[in-house]
């Protein structure tokens, strides 16, 4: 047996470099396909799987470790050292003595003598009058 | 497997809006494996061509009833093969595969002779084989394919693709038994 499989071997070899004598492409559809375009389809596909696999198998591990952030060591800052005691200035404080309100002798409110009147608009009265002077001869 | 079918999905998606580029991607994907399976089935460089053409033009109007089986592959492959079951049916077309010319593929002259000796005797014994036989055996170890894909592409249960090949590989091995039997009585002769 081994002796008919190496003989399908060859043959194989032999039926795998045929290849279609032109383009087929363009004897049915009347439409080359540019090279670069050729197998478009297939890569954008793949990719699009290839991503979508990636992302289920994100979201099945439950948890997204991130990359870890790099952070700055603490720089350590030597501080002269000093008394440790804290030296409060004195605090003011408020003389007993001064009132907090200045004392009213007169509880009542100081309103002027007199409340301001409206000025009179006598001039309306003026153009109504003379309007109706105007209608009056008018008519006559 | 599911990948291969997502991107035939695509790719046929595309294809039946009528998308040109993704039925030409179609056509270019199929067209050596359409010849190559049309060429050991029919013999004839000519017929695998005009198989070829059969077979696509039959593929674009057939797109929209693929229901996705199988992979858009082993449905095309069916088809050159039903495509080439036909044109083996016309009478004009039974010429012995000796008595043609060789494949505008074929090496020249000088390197042929070495290379190609067993591989045409095989390829003769080949065309010895029932139709059926020869479609399993083309597609199960030239074209890779599975026992269910094979079964797929030429119609048939997987356990007749099994029954098939154990057959054909029966039938090869007796011819080559025989021809190594005539080879070793002519040379005592």
């Amino acid at each position: 047996m081994s002796r008919l499989r190496d003989q399908l071997q060859q043959a194989r070899r032999q039926y795998e470099s045929a290849q279609y004598p032109g383009d087929l492409a363009q004897e049915m559809l009347g439409h080359r396909l540019a090279p670069g375009k050729r197998r478009w389809g297939w890569w954008v596909a793949a990719g699009a799987v290839a991503a979508a696999i990636c992302l289920t198998l994100l979201m099945r591990g439950g948890t997204f470790t991130p990359p870890p952030l790099i952070q700055p060591a603490p720089q350590q800052v030597a501080i002269a050292e000093e008394p440790s005691t804290l030296l409060v200035p004195a605090i003011p404080e408020m003389p007993e003595a001064v009132a907090m309100l200045p004392e009213v002798e007169n509880s009542t409110l100081l309103l002027p003598a007199a409340m301001p009147t409206m000025p009179s608009f006598s001039w309306f009265a003026t153009y109504d009058d003379a309007e109706q002077d105007q209608t009056n001869s008018d008519e006559k | 497997m599911s990948d291969s079918r997502t991107v035939d999905a695509h790719l046929i998606q595309a294809a039946r809006a009528g998308d040109r580029d993704a039925r030409a991607a179609i056509l270019q994907d199929l067209a050596d494996p359409w010849y190559r399976t049309a060429l050991a089935l029919l013999s004839n460089a000519d017929d695998a061509r005009e198989a070829v053409q059969e077979a696509a033009a039959r593929l674009l109007r057939d797109l929209p009833k693929f229901r996705g089986d199988s992979s858009l592959r082993t449905w095309a492959i069916g088809i050159v093969i039903n495509v080439s079951r036909e044109m083996r049916r016309r009478p004009r077309r039974l010429v012995p595969m000796l008595e043609q010319e060789p494949p505008a593929h074929a090496p020249g002259p000088d390197g042929r002779a070495e290379q190609s000796e067993q591989e045409s005797r095989l390829r003769q014994m080949l065309d010895h084989l029932p139709e059926r036989q020869r479609e399993a055996v083309l597609l199960r170890f030239f074209e890779d394919m599975s026992v269910d894909e094979t079964a797929k592409a030429m119609q048939c249960a997987e356990g007749t693709v099994k029954a098939t090949v154990f057959q054909a590989l029966r039938a090869l091995k007796r011819m080559m038994e025989g021809r190594t039997e005539q080879q070793s009585d002519s040379r005592e002769r």
